[in-house]
Order: C-alpha cells, then structure tokens, then sequence
C-alpha cells in the first residue's frame, strides 16, 4: 500500500484532507541517537522517531516539527536532535509558521522539549562537542533580500527555556565559514573561558562565550584576527583552528593557532593578558611562523621539550614542531609522508610524564606511525615506530565506548578498512567486496560492534570488535542506513536498525545487535504512514 | 678598507656616550654586513671605482703642488694644479723614494664588499624596521619581544638610530612617498611620541653626529637605481636637522652626488663628501654651505675611483684613488693639500679610530702613515707585511692593533694576520691558507679574531665557507664550509662572539652561525627564509636576523646559549580588531 492510496482513502473518510498528504514521501537523511533513529517527514513536517522498547521491537512516534525542514542534527552525546525548518516563506498571513529551532530529546520517551520560533529562516546549526552551545547561521540557502551573514544566534544548552542569544561576528570582509568551540582556557587574568572560534574567508573572530552572554556583552566580547598574506599578496584563508590551554609549568599561555591554505605558515594566537585598561580577559599576539612546506594538519602536542604545535608536511616529509613561546621549529624528518594525526595519549599512556603519543596516518602511503611525543627532541628516531597497513588511510574512526579504549578504525583509500590495536601495535584488514562502505557504530560503544554496509546494497555486515569477527547480514531491501540504538526498556538490549528507503515507502528490519543474525530479524513497513505493521 | 667612515644610510657616524657607542657600533656592524649575489653587484659598481682603465695612473710625478695659499680652503682650489689627480690648492707634495714609472700597470681595483648592505637599525631596547607599504614602523623589543606600531609618513624607507643623552630609544624615520621624516621617541616611561619634519625630496640616507644633536638627511646615489639616475641628477640638496624639543630643519645644496657625510669632533661643521669635492657645511644657528673644498685640480678626474676617509674629528681628509701610489691629505678646517706618493700602487685604505694614523695597503703590505704626514720621508714610514700574502686590501681592528690583509681582486686564498700597534715599528705577522678565495675580511672589535667570507673553493660542493682566524695566538683557522654563501655578518661589542648569515636564494638554503670566537666554535641554526642583514642588541645580549618575508621576520640569537626566538609579521597585531 502506497501512500498516496491510504491518504485517498482517509480523504474519502473525511471529506477533506491537507494538501500535504497529496505530495510523495521525501525524508531527510536518518539521525541516529542514542535510543532513537530519526527521519524526517518534511512534506508533512513530522519527525518519525524510532525505538526499540524490546529484542526485535520497533516503536514509531510522530512528533510535529516545523514546516520544510532543512536541518536535523543530533546532539554529540546522541541525547538531542535539533531540528531547523523554514516555516512558510515568505509569510503572507499571519497564522503562517515562522522558521523554527524545535529540540527533541527521546529519553525516557520522544518529546518536543523545546520549540523556539526565528524571525527569519536559518539552516546552518553547530552544536558545541561539550553539549553546552549550538550555534545558528545563515546559509546561502537562506536566500533573503538582504542578509547579514554574519548573524548568529547562541543558544545555551543547559538553558533551553533562554532565547538564542543574537550576535553579529565582527568581521572586516567576511563571512563565516565554519564554527568551532576551545574548551575552556584558563585566561591571562585568571578567568575561564570558552571561545566560539569563527573561520571566515580571510579572517578569525573569537568569540568570548561568557556564561552571562546577552546583549550588552556581544559587542565587546570579539576579537576579529586577519589572516596575514599570502605569497600572492592577499590575506591567507584559515584551513584549521587548533587550540590549546595555558601551560602553567611551561609559562604558557592560552593558544590558538590556525592553518592557512596553501601557505607553509602557521599563525599562532596566544591570548595574552589584556592592557589594565581592558575590559576583556586577553589579547591577541598573532605571530607567524614557517614550517617548511604545506601542512596538512595541525595539533598542539605535550613533547619531551614542553608544549609545541606540530605541523605535518607530507611533502617534504617532515613534521615541523613550533615552539609557541619562541616560534622556533624544529624539523623532524619522517619516514613516511604522514598526513593525518591524532593523539591517543589516553588510551596509551603508560606513565605520568605528560608527554603525548600520536597515531599518523598517510593518505598516500600504506604506513601509519605512533609517535611518542616524548622522545621527539632526544630520541635519534624522534619516538616514531612504523607500521605497514593494507592501503593508504582515508580516515581514522574512534570506537565509541570504553570496551575497545586502544582500538581505532582504518578506512583506507581502496574500500577496505583497518582494525588497529594501537597497543599490540597490530592492524587487522577488513576486506569488502570493493564498494565504497560506510561504517557506523553504536554512539554510546556499548553494543562491541561496528556495521559496515553500502547504500543500496541488500548485504551488509558488523564485525565484533573482540574477537573481530565479521558477520555476513542480509536484508530483502536495499540498505539505506543502519543504526545501533539502546533498547527503551530498561533491559539493556540493543537493537540494530536498518532502513529501507524506496519511492515513497519506508520500512527497517530490526535485528538484534549484540548477535545479529540474517534470520533473526523482524521487517517494519508502512513506516511513512505514521504506523507499524511488521512481517 | 674602511669600515668606520663609509656613509650608510640610517645609521649614526661616530661613537659617544655608553649609548651613542652602541649605535655607533650599530653603524660598524651596518657597515660590515655584506650581501649576495644582487649585493654584490651593486657593491663592485658603487665602490670600485670603475674599470681599469678609468683608474690608470696619472703620472707619479705629478703629484705636485701648487702654490696657492691654504687660507680657509673655501676658494683656490684648481687654480694651480699641475696635473696630477690629487694636488694643488696650496699644498706641499712629498714623493717617496723608489716609485715606479707612470707605465707600470696597477693592480685590479679590490672589491669593497663590506658596505653594500645596510642592516636593521637596534638600539638599546628595540630593533626598528620600516614598512613603507603600510606606512609603519615596527619596534621590536629585543627583551620581550613585543612588537608595537609607530605611524610614520608615506612610505617610511629608512630608519636611523638616534643617539639620545636622555634615558629614551629614538630613531629618525625617513618616509620617501611624502618628502619628510618622523622622529620617534620612546621614553623610559614607553610613550611613543612623533615628530614630523619637511625634509627634501629623494632623501635616502641619514647621517647623526656623535651627540646626537645634528642630523644631516642626504641622497646616496649609490643607493639608487643607477638606470633611474639622469646625468643631471646631482642629488645636491640635503637637509640638516637640529635635533631638540623642537627639531629644525635647513636645506642647503653641496657638490655633485654626495657619498658620504661626517662631521668634526665640536659638531661646528658638517663634510659631504660629493664628486666635486668636500662641501663644508657651518652648523651655525642658521646651517649653510660655508666652502667646497676640491679633492683635484683635474676636473677630468674619476671622482668615482676615489676613497675619502675622514678623520673622526673631522680634521682630514685622507683620500686614495684607484691606480694610483699617492695619498691625498685635506685639511678640512682650511682647504690645504698635502699628497704623498708611496713606493707602489696604493690598492686600500683606512683610518685609526683616533684619526691619527692613515694604514694604507701598498706593494702588497700595511704601511703605517701619520695623519698629516707633516714632512715625512715616505720611505721611512712603516710596512708591515705577511710573507707568503700579497694583501691588496685590509680590515682594521678599531684599535688598529690587528690588521688582516686580503685580496679579492684575483683568487686568492691566503689571508695576511699582523697584529702591532703604536706606530707599528714593531709587528707579528704570518699567512695561513684559508684553502678557498677570500671575498672579505673582518676584524673583531676586541682585535682578539678576524672573520672572512669566502667563495666556494675549488672542488668544493659547498656553496660558500667562511674562516674564523685568531690574531693573537698561532692558532689554526677554524675552516666551515658552508651550504650557502655568506651573506651578513655581526660582531658582538666586546668581541666575543659573532653571528653570520647564509643564504641561496636558487636552492632555498638559508641559515645563520652563531660563532664563539674563543673557542673558534660555530653553531649552525636554519632559517626558514632569506636573511637579509644582521646585528647586535647588546643590552640583551641577543643578535638578530631580519629575513626576507611578505610580513616581516626577525630571529634573535642568545649570544649565550644560542637560543632562537622568531617574530613573522610584525603588524600583524595591527591586524587584530580588539
């Protein structure tokens, strides 16, 4: 049963019916939270919220969301979806909806816990990793008359019944790029801050995010830094923004540094203690530094030498180590043109001395490295031990949880991707079939699993992490997208979601996650409907 | 060579106070910086003095005087030359015994390399650096180094510290897009405070007196474009600056192209060493060109093969011409000649610090010349020379009690080591062999060790090498090939230590060595681009680096543990909306 034939019935029943429920079924792409998938419904401006209350069970509640929805984005901790919708645009009446912020929360059940009406359309939405911000923006998709695009509105996580809080980012020339949140820094006069950091095109505004942030402190509360020039004579574009907290060992202050495109320089921005007649808590003294080549990544380490940034540079290749106190570099030649850096010093240190330990990767090389960070300046091998993989590495994934800490996902280059056991020093290939996979796991790590599969295909797979077992699944639909969601019992059960999405239908087999077996599962449809009927 | 009265743009002449001698060993260490390729061929066009044929001798025989009267030196000059390149004006001549004949060929001009690049200009506490694309100036505090912003005029150029009794760093900023100049003072309280002065038009070089109370802002034709130089162009005005509360300024015009500017030991009189000659300028309250005294009584005369050096209390000039065996003598105070012809070609010059003694490097050795010479018998006067080095050019110790003597006319890679003193009757001298040519030579402050730059020797795969040589012992010469060639150099005052810069700008190599002239120790630091000078903050005791960079870049140097700090972008912080 199509959609469009139930609607001409309950039509029939009613004698009128909206004009919405003659349009076909168009979803946005599912979010998946911690207990909950999500799809939105945005012809009939509905979240279609999915649960599991039980092994094999699926539960769908509809909740209202705004009209022409152009936005979802789950919260970093998967306990909230933010919705953004446009309203009726433009507005001709007065019942016409306004664009709407509506926040959903689905634990202990689905709800609409906040819905805040915007003056004017807005699809752009960052929310902070540490769930205390989101910030609102405008998009070249909010086509207006007029637009200021350096408009945004700060909303406060743990204060939902505020307002956003409205602030135009001082800018010179720009217009916001992209968003980021520092932790929180131990400022120059002893305050602690966080920072909206804001990459515009030629330009980084911070934003001092005061718990007391309102009206009267947006104006004040910017610092605007231009990049500086570029060999070509134009103000360099900010590629990467990095930070790190005062080091009160080292002397060292708050520091941002930020990466520029095509450039071998790096700016570094400690904030520094404001002149006495300054009503902010620091200063900006941007310094720039060289690092010998085009950096493709950028993060501030703990070394045996103190706090540096390091700057990869696959081309040479070599990472070049920036003193942020001096602005020294110190050039360390690498084996491999390592691309890519994280640090894993939580999942592998051993001692209290402080000092890091990286993984590197390679784009274009089938070597990743760990650094131990604490023997960079006085070790001959500067601390970096090689290992060969299969291929050259896309990406590194976490695994989410606490069950596999020194576990971390390879996707390389070719499809294949990369089981790394970070303290057996061991990497562990995952063949596939060739196809470009997507891999997901459970947001909370609990279910020991990731899910591997390929849009539209009808097999798909999950591998335990333990034993690294992959298990071959099979659906009679093409796979749209899989989630591994936290039963809502209570029970402790967790269930594999896999979506169906075709024409106008939607529909998910449900497994169980923990064992997931192609012959234990359960196939919902009519999930569009707003109704559950399972085979 | 002269390494004390060449005319460098934004540097101060002539040491005084414990502040005045740090700017004056600013200007020393301005002077011995030494640039590359593009350097270099400015500095051989601009000093030596044209080819060879221009500096063929005239005749050692005409080099006698006239018979005018000296008087006040203002007038009579060329009235009664005989010939010679150097002579007239009521002087005595005084011809040494065992001169050569007028056909014999003179040595090829030595390459004056010391003086082709100016370096940043430092003063007790900041290094100042002009941007004339934003119309600031940078001070860069060498203990913290925090950067502040000064504004300047239209395109500030050049910068010259001020030599200030009062506990303030100053400088005197010249700004070539608006014709005037900015005083910029920075008290021990850390105000900036600016001043604006008119000055004429073209103004490139700044030249202040000992105390600090007299500038004289000129235009150096060395320092301009040669192909933008129009014959007619005589860049004879400048402009006298009285320092004060309220700084006035008088232009007044001398001789045709100056090159250099001193002035006498009372600063009652400022010299322009120009191409018609020593134009005197009365200092008085109302500054103005009092005489010119001539150089020649050939108006034929290659003015541009002449060397004059100036007597730091401004009593004589002491003049040297390329391929010729004589020195001229000119007393500044009335106009009288004297010239003296030594036994062979006269190839370098160079001055005591106290202005008394005249080194002259003739035949292939130091000669030892009174200033004035009075009546002596040339072939009297002292020679010391190194056996096994035919040194064609020397670099003096301030005190002169060191004396290295080069040549960088022919491959050469001996390099001369007499160390002496009073009248130099008595003297030690050996040649070591260096094992790449010389390009120039530097003696440390201390007289204790001398530095040379070099050319890549032969066979070599290096792109250059420098040498550290000790004076004073017999020790062996610290040989250091280097990647790149030697491009900038700097002692510290009290001699110690000395930073050297490198650089090929086609390979992208660029670095700097710190050396440790006891210990004859270098320590290699890269750099990320093009050093362009190098100096001395001795207050903090740190050596600095300016680098070629769209935003600017400095590197200072811990003398003492060779610690780095690099600054990129000095105003970058004006770029910061807070």
């Amino acid at each position: 049963m199509n959609k469009h034939w139930l609607c001409s019935l309950l039509l029939l029943g009613c004698g009128s019916r909206p004009e919405a429920w003659d349009a076909p079924f168009t979803p946005t792409a599912p979010v998946g939270l911690d207990n909950a998938v999500v799809v939105m419904d945005t012809t009939l401006a509905r979240a279609l919220v999915l649960t599991s209350p039980g092994a094999l069970e699926l539960r769908e509640d509809v909740l209202p969301v705004g009209q022409h929805v152009v936005k979802a984005q789950a919260s970093p901790d998967g306990k909230r979806l933010f919705v953004l919708s446009r309203g009726v645009w433009p507005r001709r009446n007065a019942s016409d909806e306004h664009p709407r912020l509506t926040v959903i929360e689905t634990d202990p059940a689905p709800r609409v816990v906040k819905t805040y009406e915007l003056d004017d359309p807005l699809s752009g939405l960052v929310v902070d990793s540490e769930n205390e911000w989101a910030v609102l923006y405008v998009t070249s998709e909010d086509s207006r008359t007029v637009t200021n695009p350096n408009e945004i509105f700060l909303l406060h996580l743990s204060e939902l019944d505020r307002d956003p809080i409205p602030v135009t980012v001082q800018s010179l020339a720009g217009s916001p790029q992209s968003f980021s949140f520092t932790s929180t820094l131990d400022m120059p006069n002893g305050e602690a801050r966080r920072l909206l950091v804001v990459e515009m095109q030629s330009e980084v505004t911070l934003v001092d995010l005061l718990p007391s942030l309102g009206n009267v402190e947006r104006t004040t509360s910017q610092v605007t830094i231009q990049m500086s020039l570029n060999q070509q004579g134009q103000n360099a574009t900010p590629a990467e923004v990095v930070f790190h907290d005062a080091d009160a060992a080292s002397g060292l202050d708050p520091q941002l540094a930020v990466r520029l495109q095509g450039d071998t320089n790096v700016m570094l921005l400690p904030l520094v203690a404001p002149s006495s007649s300054s009503t902010r808590p620091f200063s900006v003294v941007p310094n720039l530094v060289d690092v010998g080549g085009q950096a493709s990544t950028i993060r501030f380490v703990n070394t045996d030498d103190g706090v540096r940034l390091a700057a990869l540079v696959p081309s040479k290749p070599s990472a070049g180590l920036v003193d942020p106190n001096t602005g020294n570099v110190t050039s360390i030649t690498l084996a491999k043109p390592f691309s890519g850096i994280a640090l894993v010093t939580a999942e592998l240190a051993t001692d209290a001395s402080g000092t890091d330990i990286a993984l590197l990767w390679s784009n274009t090389t089938p070597t990743i490295g760990l650094w131990d960070l604490g023997k960079a300046t006085t070790a001959a091998t500067h601390g970096i031990d090689t290992l060969q993989v299969g291929a050259s590495v896309r990406d590194v994934l976490n695994v989410p949880g606490d069950a596999f800490p020194t576990s971390k996902i390879l996707e390389g280059q070719s499809g294949d991707f990369y089981v790394l056991d970070l303290k057996a020093r061991r990497s562990s290939p995952m063949v596939t079939n060739g196809r470009t996979y997507q891999l997901t796991f459970a947001p909370d790590g609990q279910s020991r699993r990731l899910w591997a599969f390929a849009p539209s295909e009808e097999d798909f797979s999950s591998v335990e992490l333990g034993t690294l077992n992959p298990t071959e699944l099979h659906a009679d639909s093409p796979v749209w997208n899989v989630f591994d969601i936290a039963q809502s019992g209570g029970a402790g059960g967790r269930t594999a979601v896999v979506l169906h999405h075709s024409g106008g239908a939607l529909g998910a087999t449900v497994l169980d996650a923990v064992a997931p077996d192609s012959a234990n599962t359960r196939f919902y449809s009519g999930l569009a409907y707003g109704g559950l009927s399972h085979e | 060579m002269s390494n004390d009265t060449h005319a460098v743009s934004g540097t101060p002449a002539q040491p005084g106070s414990a502040r005045d001698r740090y700017a004056a060993g600013s200007l020393l260490r301005a002077l011995i910086t030494l640039g590359a390729c593009a350097g270099l061929a400015l500095s051989l066009g601009a000093c030596s003095g044209g080819d060879d044929d221009s500096a063929a001798p005239l005749g050692g025989s005409d080099f006698n005087g006239g018979t005018a009267a000296g008087g006040s030196g203002a007038t009579g000059n060329g009235q009664s030359a005989s010939g010679g390149s150097f002579s007239g004006g009521g002087t005595t001549s005084i011809v040494g015994t065992g001169g050569t004949s007028a056909m014999e060929t003179p040595p090829p001009p030595e390459k004056e390399l010391e003086s082709a690049f100016q370096a940043p200009v430092a003063t007790d506490r900041f290094v100042w650096t002009a941007n004339p694309s934003t119309d600031r100036v940078a001070l860069i505090a060498a203990d913290d180094f925090s950067v502040r912003l000064a504004e300047a005029g239209s395109a500030p150029t050049t910068v010259a510290a001020l030599p200030s009794a009062r506990d303030e760093d100053a400088a005197l900023v010249l700004n070539a897009g608006s014709d005037d100049a900015t005083i910029l003072r920075v008290g021990a309280d850390g105000e900036l405070r600016s001043t604006m002065l008119k000055t004429h038009s073209g103004a490139n070089a700044v030249t202040v007196s000992p105390s600090g109370a007299w500038g004289i802002v000129w235009s150096n034709a060395a320092l301009v474009d040669p192909t933008l130089l129009d014959p007619t162009d005589g860049l004879q005005d400048l402009t006298v600056v009285q320092f004060g509360d309220e700084p006035v300024t008088t232009v007044v015009s001398v001789g045709y192209r100056p090159s250099q500017v001193a002035f006498d030991a009372k600063e009652e009189h400022a010299f322009v060493v120009t191409q018609s000659g020593i134009s005197v300028i009365d200092l008085g309250d109302s500054p103005a060109p009092e005489s010119l005294l001539r150089l020649s009584d050939d108006p034929a005369d290659d003015a541009a093969a002449r060397d004059v050096n100036v007597t730091p209390d401004g009593h004589y000039a002491v003049v040297r011409v390329d391929g010729q065996k004589t020195l001229g003598f000119v007393d500044l105070t009335n106009g009288e000649r004297q010239t003296l012809t030594l036994a062979d070609f006269v190839t370098d010059l160079d001055l005591s610090v106290d202005g008394k003694q005249a080194f002259a490097v003739s035949g292939g050795a130091l000669v030892v010349v009174p200033v004035p010479p009075g009546s002596v018998d040339p072939s009297t006067l002292a020679r010391a020379s190194a056996p096994g080095e035919t040194g064609r050019s020397v670099s003096l110790s301030p005190d002169a009690s060191l004396a290295l003597l080069y040549s960088n006319a022919t491959t050469d890679n001996y390099l001369g080591i007499l160390t002496g003193g009073g009248d130099w009757s008595e003297y030690d001298a050996r040649a070591v062999d260096l094992k790449a040519p010389v390009l120039a030579v530097f003696a440390s402050p201390d007289a204790q060790h001398g530095i040379a730059f070099q050319a890549t020797a032969k066979g070599s795969s290096k792109g250059g090498a420098f040498s550290i040589v000790s004076a004073q012992t017999d020790r062996a010469p610290k040989i250091v090939g280097t990647d790149a060639a030697p491009n900038a150099l700097a002692f510290a005052p009290d001699g110690q230590s000395a930073i050297i810069t490198t650089r090929d700008l086609t390979k992208q190599r660029y670095g700097t060595y710190l050396v440790h002239l006891a210990s004859l120790e270098q320590t290699f630091i890269p750099l990320s681009s093009p050093p362009l000078a190098a100096g001395m903050v001795p207050s903090v005791n740190r050596a600095f680096v300016a680098q070629a960079h769209p935003e600017g870049r400095i590197t200072f140097v811990n003398l003492d543990d060779g610690s780095q700090h690099t600054l990129t972008g000095f105003e970058l912080g004006a770029k910061v909306t807070q």
